[in-house]
């Protein structure tokens, strides 16, 4: 008599037990817990170990892309009119088009349609993209259904709700459903599915560096937060830390009748364990509940961590450059919260984690004024950081397991408002890892003319050729999410894409 | 080993199979459990049943299962229906299915046998934890003939203590944990503290644990009833005393007996005033303990509640309390005090008559000490969050506390932020945004958006301040920026609302736009031409004079801004609602009349449109009363600022009032209802703890408050985003998402800042001196310090009243009795000051006492939420 109590039984034991107890659903943790009903069986690794992350990197404000991904060739004519001309301090305030030599050239093979180069501060990303590490995906914006030049003028095309409007568009980068307000993000409805295939669940496989966001959130997970302590100062070594916080005086094997820590210890805990009636009440209490069981967890975690010997940009030992002092780096910040994801990776085994996604918030793309000077500043930061990350990941191991993508409200009008550029639509972004099919610009890159044929409303607003579903299916395929179960991830993806086992864009290895 | 067994009939099924089972009681008492009268069955279970002293082997409800079989199970010997027993059926498909009711605590373990007897030989195919409810196993049988299943029972001893599993949970101790609550030591586990208990005698005393009642406020008084010693279930005898009467003046607890279950150590007697219309001195409610058997009683013997008399209009404390967390940053003795002089409605007509504390002439003062200290240095963010710490504890009779409180709800709607540089730098302009804030909380919205719109940090943060008209030619068009974000988040939303803030919808269901992307083109031609209207004469002379380019240097920004209608866009301009700007002519010589004339008649619109009303309305009541006010409440909202009564549209005076004095914000009744209030803003809660106590430094300034932002994720006007700290329709997971509720402060409520707050209320309780200032030792001299001298004798002679005074000023007194009954434990559990005759031991154990009840209140959730 093999298998006398099969597993389907226990689990359906398990789920239902959870759900008819209010006492067991009190705390988040017991969510995750009972996340299995629906849950989705990670595929079984063959030989090499199975561990995947992606990260998503939002860009918010809505980055002005066009300016990172640039004609090179005879297209950089109609680039630079309608963008008001090669910017030049005191000649040109109001242009907002990079010289042509001044860009970073693609090799010709990127793209066949036309030569493109990347923005000049880029030239970490730009060396990760000749590796074949790094790909373009060009003109892509959130969208109901694929839209045409004429049904836009003509009104007559279903448009995203809220359309140039950041919380609209921030909203819908992270849920990809841009017909309605959901506070459900593709991230969040993936660990939905796959968070029971984890080894351990009591930590969510979500993990997020800019604190609550809707991407990773989902039916039965929210994300974890987690901080990134930038350029910690050690006898004079700076290095990036991170972590877990602990609660002050706190510590659940204090013994002592008197004791100060064991009172507070146990008060906290009676305080936290109370049934309150108030929904209020009842969400503060299971948040800070949360807190202190997931903080004990990923702190005896990360204490299993190795030093890592890759340098970020703000850590001692990054350059001897001058300009790049670790208390003073501008990159230190971003670097930091990038470096925990590295961290984080390292320990998946002891968090017992085999799929795990990252959320990184680096604002301040929002620009209406100064633009040129700006966006360099903070490409250069980006660019070094990204540098820095996939190295760490390669003194891991980790290349091909960890895939990063951007993300960002829209793209921003072509044409200037003075010295900065407004909101607008399809924009241009970036994947990198060693799983990425690298050294090539995906989807369509428009002709950029002011009346070109994607190109509307007379300020340069680019109709998105590619849809966010079609770029995140690439990504949720290669997360794990079985093709058969995509439309849970990706509601909307049945407008451009009939679900099947490679992505719609070849962008990710199998 | 005595066992029982009980043979089920036998189950036919579909196929051959012969089927049968039982429950064998497998293990005799548990580990180490305590046995005084040495009978083998636990003296906890004994007291669970009240069974006392019963033979073995007898079967007392004669329901087949020994005693000692009950025993081990966790069943009640003397109900027939309560016993191990076990059911199988078939299940369609094969396999047969057991359940039995499980007890927590124990363990279940299912076996097979092919034959009964001698010849059986058990196998285990399964073994399940208890969970208190029906625990069902399938079982497939596939290939025996004849199966018998038997179900063990035993218990579990998780912590090792040698309690079981099943004893602590009765007597509610921690089964994971040798030392429940960290009491005792390593020799003393909580085995050896029952075992101990349970020769000892009940000492039964009472304490009055929210001793405060009003009339006109249903919040019960309430009496703890505690004993020490035993851990048996006792009755405990009371009388009642006093003034007041029961069923007339309060509803009591009926009776004049209480029970302490078994391991209860205290309940609570429940006083719930009832409101009569005699005027009538305070009265008093006395609870004095009675003799009785099981226990003796001990000292102190009596409690007293004390009942306040409320005539029609008067305000309790709790309910002054209440209020002023709504409509200022807390409760402070002096506006408790004075709310209960005037009524709420006479102090907000006070309040409304006082004049703005204005924060721009603090900075100003400053800058010029700076200046004067050290040449070309400037006023920083530090004078800034400077200022507005000091407006927002003053508590002089010139104290405007409502009207910083609701400039404070303006400045998340109309926002601007010093994490833009550009800000940042001007402390003198944000300060003075602040100001215009304060100035207009209570005036016209039209005017208050007019100013917001003509502020030159807003022209900053939004860069509309030096945008122009388009030049076609360049493909250069005027920045949409300030277009946008003035409709979508600072008048009418993205969405046309009805009255009462729900969406209208279009013939297809669907909601229905505001405006569309040509409209804010529109709108941004509307504000091009703005500048700095004043300037200082050069780098070094900061003689302020008139600007007279749009490109002029040396623009300060806390005069409104120019127009300059040489940069304006002249043309007709379509707006909303059908409505057209006229073409205009330019001014000459150069005034921006033109320009001025366009800004003043598009607020006009955008104020004019229905969406203003329910859609500011119900934001500023999420800032003051609750984050999910009703329809209704939006709608009483929105009609008064349709028509403030006088016909006046937008009065935000009249706006505030309706907002504080809507039953939705008064009736206690909400109190009660699981769904109404708000996080309160994790940098208020701050606020509040300064104000409450009463903080004060050797110099008079506030300086230092500003390092909350890390661990709050807020701090005033540093918002990450014109969007604020977080949006009117944020939902967090959980139950508020599930009853399709909003919680706005919950977005930056997450598993850092769940620790990084309490932290930050830690370091401010517990320091040596109670030093509020959150940058720590570098302001050593210029500290906020609070005085414990006035806490010190409750903490020392009656932690209940310690406790109950910090409710009512911290949370209007709102602690349920089981949080009031925690926090008082704690207290009393820390070294007892009585305990010490050296006076400075006294004081510093007393000081400890205090700080461990304050960190406490601070960070429950019914302190942190407001009901």
């Amino acid at each position: 008599m093999s298998q006398p109590i099969n597993r389907r039984h226990f689990l359906r034991q398990a789920s239902c037990a959870a759900v008819g107890s209010t006492a067991i659903l009190s705390t988040i943790l017991n969510l995750r817990m009972a996340a299995s009903a629906a849950a989705q069986d990670l595929p079984a690794a063959p030989g090499a170990e199975d561990y995947r992350a992606l990260v998503c990197l939002f860009l918010s404000g809505g980055q002005d892309s066009f300016n990172l991904l640039v004609p090179t060739g005879a297209e950089h004519a109609a680039y630079a009119a309608t963008r008001g001309g090669v910017y030049e301090g005191i000649s040109n305030p109001d242009g907002l088009a990079l010289a042509q030599a001044s860009l970073l050239a693609l090799p010709s093979a990127a793209y066949a349609p036309m030569r493109l180069g990347l923005h000049p501060s880029t030239t970490g990303m730009h060396s990760l993209f000749t590796r074949g590490k790094l790909a373009l995906v060009a003109n892509v914006g959130t969208l109901v259904e694929r839209t045409t030049k004429a049904q836009y003028t003509g009104s007559t095309a279903r448009l995203p709700r809220g359309l140039y409007s950041h919380s609209d568009q921030q909203q819908q980068w992270q849920t990809s459903v841009p017909t309605d307000s959901v506070m459900l993000g593709w991230a969040g409805r993936a660990a939905d599915l796959l968070h029971a295939g984890n080894d351990d669940r009591r930590i969510a496989m979500n993990l997020s560096l800019a604190g609550n966001n809707i991407w990773q959130s989902g039916r039965t997970l929210h994300p974890y937060s987690v901080r990134a302590s930038a350029s910690t100062n050690n006898g004079g070594v700076y290095t990036h830390t991170g972590g877990a916080v602990a609660l002050s005086d706190y510590n659940n094997t204090t013994i002592g009748d008197t004791s100060r820590t064991a009172t507070r210890t146990a008060a906290v805990n009676s305080l936290l364990a109370q049934q309150y009636q108030n929904l209020l009440d009842r969400t503060f209490a299971a948040n800070f509940r949360d807190s202190l069981d997931s903080s004990a967890l990923y702190s005896a975690a990360l204490a299993a961590e190795q030093p890592l010997a890759t340098k970020f940009p703000g850590e001692t030992g990054y350059s001897a450059d001058p300009a790049y002092v670790p208390t003073s780096d501008p990159a230190r910040t971003l670097a930091a919260q990038l470096k925990q994801v590295v961290r984080n990776a390292a320990v998946r085994e002891t968090l017992g984690h085999r799929r795990e996604t990252f959320f990184i918030n680096y604002g301040g793309w929002d620009h209406h004024d100064e633009v040129i000077v700006t966006q360099a500043a903070m490409l250069d930061i980006v660019s070094r950081s990204l540098a820095s990350f996939y190295a760490a990941l390669e003194e891991l191991g980790l290349a091909e397991q960890v895939t990063l993508f951007t993300s960002s409200d829209f793209g921003r009008t072509l044409t200037s408002n003075g010295n900065g550029s407004d909101h607008a639509w399809g924009g241009n972004h970036f994947v990198l890892g060693g799983a990425v099919n690298g050294g090539r610009v995906y989807g369509t890159y428009p002709d950029l003319s002011l009346n070109g044929p994607e190109i509307v409303t007379g300020r340069g607003v680019a109709i998105p050729s590619l849809s966010v579903d079609e770029y995140f299916a690439e990504l949720a395929l290669w997360f794990g999410v079985p093709p058969g179960r995509l439309l849970e991830v990706l509601p909307r993806i049945g407008a451009f894409f009939v679900p099947g086992p490679t992505g719609p864009l070849g962008l990710m290895q199998a | 080993m005595p066992t029982s067994k009980r043979l089920l009939p036998a189950l036919s099924a579909h196929s051959s199979v012969v089927l049968a089972a039982t429950l064998f009681v497998g293990s005799s008492v548990g580990r180490g459990a305590i046995d005084r009268d040495q009978n083998q069955q636990s003296d906890i279970w004994q007291l669970r049943y009240g069974t006392g002293n019963l033979v073995p082997g007898a079967d007392e409800d004669g329901d087949g299962f020994s005693n000692l079989a009950e025993a081990v199970a966790g069943t009640n010997p003397r109900d027939i229906r309560s016993a191990p027993t076990l059911g199988v059926e078939s299940v369609s498909g094969g396999g047969v299915q057991l359940q039995w009711l499980s007890q927590v605590g124990k363990r279940y373990d299912a076996q097979l046998s092919t034959a009964l007897g001698t010849g059986a030989v058990w196998a285990s195919v399964g073994s399940l934890p208890g969970d208190g409810a029906e625990r069902q196993l399938w079982l497939d049988p596939s290939g025996a003939s004849t199966g018998f299943f038997r179900l063990t029972v035993a218990d579990v001893d998780t912590d090792g203590d040698g309690l079981t599993d099943w004893d602590e949970i009765q007597l509610g101790l921690d089964r994971k944990r040798a030392n429940t609550d960290g009491f005792g030591s390593a020799s003393n586990t909580d085995y050896t503290r029952v075992n101990t208990a349970l020769g000892a005698t009940n000492t039964v005393t009472v304490a009055a644990l929210d001793p405060a009642m009003a009339e006109n406020w249903p919040d019960p008084g309430v009496v703890a009833v505690r004993r020490t010693g035993n851990l048996d279930p006792i009755t405990v005898n009371f009388s009642l005393s006093g003034t007041a009467t029961e069923g007339a003046d309060y509803t009591g607890p009926g009776g004049r007996t209480v029970t302490l279950g078994l391991g209860v150590s205290e309940v609570w007697l429940s006083f719930l005033p009832r409101a009569d219309t005699v005027s009538e001195a305070a009265e008093t409610i006395s609870v004095t303990v009675a003799s009785g058997s099981g226990y003796v009683v001990g000292s102190p013997a009596s409690a007293a509640l004390v009942l306040t008399n409320t005539p029609a209009g008067a305000v309790s404390e709790k309910e002054a309390a209440r209020f002023l967390v709504q409509a200022t940053f807390g409760p402070n003795p002096t506006d408790l005090q004075r709310v209960q002089q005037l009524g709420i409605a006479g102090w907000l007509d006070e309040q409304f008559a006082r004049a703005p504390q204005l924060h721009l002439p603090l900075v100003q003062q400053w800058q010029t000490e700076i200046a004067a200290a050290t040449p070309g240095s400037n006023a920083s963010s530090t004078e800034r969050t400077e200022a507005w710490w000091r407006r927002a504890l003053q508590s002089d009779g010139a104290a405007d506390p409502l009207r910083q409180r609701v400039a404070h709800a303006l400045s998340q709607i109309l926002v601007i932020s010093d994490r833009s540089s550009l800000l940042e730098s001007t402390p003198r302009g944000m300060a003075d945004y602040h100001d215009l804030l304060l100035t207009q909380a209570f005036g016209s919205f039209r005017t208050l958006l007019r100013d917001v719109s003509l502020h030159p940090t807003m022209g900053l943060y939004l860069s509309h301040l030096r945008n122009q008209k388009a030049d076609p030619a360049r493909n250069r068009y005027p920045d949409e920026n300030y277009a946008r974000e003035v409709m979508q988040l600072f008048s009418i939303g993205l969405w046309e609302l009805q009255s009462d803030g729900s969406r209208k919808l279009d013939g297809a269901g669907l909601p229905i736009p505001t405006y569309d992307n040509t409209t804010i083109a529109n709108v941004a031609r509307v504000f091009t031409g703005l500048s700095y209207a004043q300037k200082f004469t050069s780098g070094t002379d900061q003689t302020i004079i008139p600007a007279t380019g749009f490109y002029d240097s040396y623009g300060i920004a806390w005069a409104p801004m120019r127009g300059f209608d040489a940069r304006h866009d002249l043309a007709a301009k379509p707006l909303l609602g059908g409505v057209t700007l006229p073409a205009r002519t330019a001014s000459n010589p150069d005034t921006g009349a033109a320009t001025l004339a366009d800004v003043e008649a598009a607020i006009d619109v955008l104020c004019n449109h229905a969406n203003v009303g329910p859609f500011i309305g119900r934001q500023l009541i999420q800032r003051l009363v609750t984050s999910n006010p009703s329809p209704q409440y939006i709608a009483r909202v929105s009609a008064v600022f349709a028509n403030n009564g006088a016909g006046v549209r937008g009065d935000l005076r009249a706006v505030v009032r309706a907002i504080l004095l809507d039953p939705e914000a008064r009736d206690p009744a909400r109190l009660a209802e699981a769904q109404h209030g708000m996080q309160r803003e994790p940098y208020l809660r701050y606020v509040a703890l300064v104000r409450a106590l009463g903080g004060t430094t050797s110099d008079g300034r506030r300086r230092g408050f500003r390092n909350l932002d890390a661990d709050f994720l807020q701090r005033a006007y540093s918002s990450p985003s014109v969007f604020n700290f977080y949006l009117p329709d944020f939902q967090p997971l959980g139950p508020l998402q599930d009853a399709g509720l909003f919680g706005p402060e919950f977005q930056i409520t997450n598993a850092l800042t769940g620790i990084t707050s309490p932290n930050r209320f830690y370091s401010a309780a517990t320091q040596t001196v109670f030093r509020l200032n959150p940058s720590g030792a570098s302001e050593a001299g210029l500290d906020t310090v609070i005085d414990p001298a006035p806490w010190l004798a409750d903490a020392t002679n009656n932690p209940e009243n310690l406790v109950a005074r910090l409710d009512r000023l911290l949370a209007a007194g709102t602690l349920a009795p089981a949080t009031l009954r925690q926090v008082v434990r704690a207290v009393r559990r820390l070294p007892d000051p009585l305990g010490t005759t050296d006076q400075a031991a006294r004081t510093t154990r007393a000081t400890d006492r205090f700080r461990m009840a304050l960190y406490l209140v601070l960070i429950s959730p019914e302190f942190s939420v407001l009901k």
